[in-house]
């Protein structure tokens, strides 16, 4: 070893300790095995061939596939931004209790179980379903559209909306409000400030919004899986169809490959130039240049925005009341069973009572290693920390199927699946670049000189972390593990994975009865989840409003 | 008073050096700092001044070969919460969760073994007392003004009687009137306590006013320690001169003992024992005088006077000479007062001329 490589480690010791553990947490379970999946496309056959990715491309099947996949993806992506676009100028313009509820819809829809997203789509789209009926009733013939794609970019719009509407929202609250009146006054109309000043300097958001966006449906299962058909089948379903039934795990490899390789091209050239994944969660807030009338036209756009976001969630509320097992619409008679059948059925209170155990050791997990690494960021120079940033956010761009599959393959080895270790670990891969980023936006905000201070006036090291640097970043740390708990908590597709009979999550739970039986159990498991997070953010939203006063 | 005597620890620099990635910011410090000294870092914008005081403190590691001794003691291997170094803050670096007697506790509680509770609320009183802060224990620093955070910062800075206190640029937020009272204060703690200080400045007034000794930084390295007088009155360089107090500067030739000018009706008494070359001299304004006749001064300029301001105790002349250098004089409002326009001779004897560069290099 080189002197200057040994000086490197020397000087470095503190931030390599403190990076340590995520480092050796992500090779260990995220990164090893998504290199074993890459290799396992090149087994069968004779050894070293491309014979999967050869079968892969002459299937004209199978190219339908990856087209459409990418059609919806591109589809879901566009439809975000331009009914998302109008929305977080709105709420860039806006204050005080205002820019409260506008926030809380958006962070409401964002907390809201996917699942009981997706079981809410199902029970609209399918037939006899809601919009199935209400067509009827009006006196045409009846629309089904679960089972189109349509119905599956409906859907999946409207559970991406908040991950396109934040960061645009985090991007145009950072504009220096007085640019525009600069450019006002030297003589620009509105429309030439907005289209050579605001949208410009809202690119970030566009452009972080637009990844992410197309990234996660690109990999995205839930909704392709249960709105979808067999017909019209995306590239995730079809990884998971390879897997779970026809037992082709080389050919589903190759079907990973192409789909994070299609991830890249896009990530890629994107993180380039952009802090992709740093807008996800920061909400910076200044009163300059807000307030004041805005358009009509805005107002009515966002009220429709409100509806999309949250209606669809609602339809579970009636459903679960049902006297029979019948997801028919309106309901019929009124009973509590249901809620009776959650709590007693060993099924359903079991599955709630894994999921929050794991959510919470999720929580913990995740925080402590994202308060390492954010420590570890403070101290490292900018070419380390984009490292250590690209490192912890890689997670978020590697498609939900393509780690299920990897975590999978490795658990059989360690014989951890089905258990709640298993979970935790797997959980924890998701949930950490999304608790990282509160947390190391908030490390990396806090002052020096505090630490410098606390030196000079004696303290230790772990003094100063404890009664310094912890109370001052309790804020970011909470809104870090509040974000953890969910993201574990609303797991589904590693989940299906890892899982296995008699050991469940919650939303495992709930596919699985979506997939299997009419049974109204999930309505109520989903309505007591959809009123639990309602008060989680209203209460949240209060809180601030007061605080912010 | 009640807060006890400490007497001031000694400081020792050798040969003190700062590199980053290569770049030298601070080479070649040596710096010899008596018990209970105040010592003033003066210096432009990105001369070195805060690296030093990081380096002492501890919070950055000097290259390899620089040597700190505290009391004879070294500082290599003592980590910066070891050193028993108060220091104050630009910015104050204030805990923003802690009210204002959390923040003087906080020391004291770091100390091993830890001081009972009344101990450390009676050492608090005395401190708050000594910043005449008495009636501000409870607020949290935001609930402050800027010249009472500063001076919370000082009470947490010496409440647990360090030796040194390092203090940089602390009153640089504050306002004139502010700064002054503080600077008062400040002299007023280090009597009382006798602690060896040392205080980072920009401003020369505050420099000359406060210190025992001043360290004048440049470039990252010492171009000269003195007194405030010694500095004033002997500057060792015209950067020196022109960063101290108000200069007339005069570039020409040494021949024989005698500097010349190039050009303008001049006339300079001989510098004896200086060698041929290239030289500068200087004479401060309040030394210059003005006279319509030269024949009487060892030197004397032609100047055209460009500006005339008169402010009370004194007059203050400007006038530009042959060569196209501005002049300054300042002199008692009682004498001649010329116009703007007039043509005088601005004098001075033998004894206030310095020469501040000289040989080839200069
Ligand atoms: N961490 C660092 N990395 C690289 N260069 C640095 C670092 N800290 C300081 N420098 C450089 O060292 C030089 C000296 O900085 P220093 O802060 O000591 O100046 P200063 O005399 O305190 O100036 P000021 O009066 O503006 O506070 C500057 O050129 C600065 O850019
Ligand atoms: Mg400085």
């Amino acid at each position: 070893m080189s002197s200057g490589s040994q000086n490197f480690l020397a000087r470095n010791k503190g931030m390599l300790m403190l990076m340590a553990p995520i480092v050796a947490f992500l090779a260990v379970f995220f990164a090893w095995p998504v290199v074993l999946v890459l290799t396992h496309s090149f087994d069968g056959g004779e050894a070293g061939t491309f014979s999967q990715y050869n079968e892969f491309f002459t299937s004209s099947t199978y190219l339908r596939i990856v087209v459409r996949t990418i059609w919806v993806a591109l589809l879901v992506t566009g439809l975000c931004l331009l009914i998302g676009y109008p929305y977080a100028y709105l709420m860039a313009r806006t204050k005080g209790w205002t820019l409260a509820i506008l926030t809380g819809v958006v962070l409401l829809s964002f907390f809201t179980s996917v699942m009981v997203r997706s079981f809410a789509w199902i029970v609209m789209l399918q037939r006899n379903g809601i919009i199935d009926n209400f067509v009827k009733w009006l006196g045409f013939e009846g629309l089904v559209l679960r089972g189109t794609t349509t119905g599956v970019t409906a859907a999946m719009v409207q559970v991406m909306l908040p991950f396109m509407i934040l960061p645009l929202y985090s991007a145009m609250a950072g504009i220096d409000k007085r640019l525009e009146r600069a450019s006002t006054s030297l003589g620009a109309t509105k429309w030439t400030t907005f289209r050579d000043i605001w949208f410009p300097l809202s690119m970030p958001g566009v452009i972080g919004g637009s990844v992410i966006v197309f990234v996660t449906s690109l990999g995205f299962y839930l909704i392709p899986g249960l709105v979808g058909s067999p017909s019209n089948q995306l590239l995730s379903h079809l990884i998971y169809s390879l897997i779970n039934t026809v037992l082709n795990i080389p050919l589903a490899s190759a079907a990973s490959v192409i789909m994070l390789l299609m991830a890249l091209l896009v990530v890629l050239p994107a993180m380039m130039r952009f802090d992709v994944t740093g807008s996800i969660s920061s909400r910076f807030y200044s009163e300059e240049g807000r307030g004041g009338r805005q358009s009509p036209w805005l107002w009515i756009w966002a009220g429709l925005v409100i509806a999309l976001l949250l209606v669809p969630s609602l339809v579970v509320i009636p459903l679960s009341f049902p006297e029979n097992r019948s997801f028919a619409f309106p309901p019929e008679g009124f009973s509590w069973r249901w809620y009776e059948n959650f709590f007693s059925s060993r099924e359903w209170w079991g599955a709630f009572i894994t999921s929050l155990q794991v959510a919470i050791l999720v929580t913990f997990s995740s925080t402590i290693l994202s308060v390492l690494a954010g420590l570890a960021l403070r101290r490292s120079s900018t070419r380390m920390r984009t490292m250590i940033r690209a490192l912890v956010l890689t997670p978020r761009i590697v498609p939900g199927v393509i780690i299920a599959l990897a975590v999978y393959g490795l658990f059989l080895d360690w014989r951890l699946n089905i258990t709640t270790t298993g979970f935790v670990i797997a959980h924890t891969i998701m949930a950490l670049p999304f608790a990282f980023i509160p947390i190391a936006a908030t490390l990396e905000q806090f002052d020096t000189r505090f630490e410098q201070a606390a030196a000079s006036l004696g303290a230790s090291r772990l003094t100063t972390f404890f009664q310094i640097i912890l109370p001052l970043i309790s804020t970011g740390m909470m809104t870090g593990a509040l974000f953890a708990f969910v993201i574990s908590f609303d797991e589904v597709v590693v989940s299906l994975f890892v899982g296995g009979v008699g050991m469940r999550t919650l939303p495992v739970q709930m596919f699985r009865s979506v997939a299997n039986d009419i049974d109204p159990t999930i309505a109520a498991a989903s309505t007591m989840l959809l009123l639990l997070t309602a008060l989680i953010v209203i209460a949240s939203t209060i809180f601030t409003q007061r605080r912010n006063r | 008073m009640a807060m006890q005597t400490t007497r001031g620890a000694a400081l020792n620099l050798h040969d003190l050096g700062k590199s980053y990635g290569g770049l030298k910011v601070l080479e070649g410090v040596n710096l010899n700092v008596a018990p209970g000294e105040f010592i003033t870092f003066l210096g432009p914008s990105g001369s070195g001044k805060t690296t030093t005081l990081n380096l002492i403190a501890g919070f950055v590691d000097p290259d390899a070969g620089g040597r700190m001794q505290l009391d004879g003691r070294s500082l290599a291997a003592v980590p910066a919460h070891k050193r028993d170094i108060g220091v104050v803050f630009q910015n104050y670096a204030l805990f923003p969760h802690k009210t204002v007697r959390e923040n003087i506790a906080f020391p004291l509680k770091q100390r091993r073994p830890r001081p009972d509770a009344s101990t450390i609320a009676k050492k608090v009183d005395q401190v708050l007392q000594l910043v005449h802060l008495e009636a501000y224990g409870d607020r949290r620093p935001d609930q402050l003004s800027g010249g009472q955070q500063q001076r919370v910062a000082l009470a947490r800075a010496v409440v647990f009687e360090p030796k040194l206190l390092l203090l940089d640029e602390p009153l640089g937020a504050l306002d004139k009137r502010l700064r002054e009272s503080l600077q008062l204060e400040l002299r007023r703690i280090h009597r009382e306590l006798g602690v060896t200080i040392i205080f980072v400045t920009h401003d020369q007034d505050e420099a000359l006013t406060l210190s025992d000794r001043i360290v004048v930084f440049r470039e990252g390295a010492v171009e000269q320690i003195g007194t405030p007088a010694q500095l004033y009155n002997n500057p060792g360089s015209e950067f020196v001169a022109t960063f101290l107090g108000d200069s007339n500067i005069f570039s020409g030739t040494v021949r024989g003992g005698q500097f010349t000018l190039d050009q303008g009706e001049v006339r300079f008494a001989p510098l004896e024992g200086t060698p041929d070359g290239v030289a500068k001299i200087m004479v401060r304004p309040e030394n210059v005088n003005l006279s319509a006749d030269p024949a009487a001064a060892a030197n004397a300029v032609r100047v055209t006077v460009g500006d005339v301001v008169f402010s009370g105790a004194t007059l203050r002349v400007e006038g530009v000479d042959a060569s196209g250098a501005q002049l300054i004089a300042r002199t008692r409002t009682d004498g001649v007062v010329p116009k703007i326009g007039d043509s005088v001779w601005f004098c001075w004897d033998r004894a206030s001329t310095r020469l501040v560069a000289s040989g080839s290099g200069a």
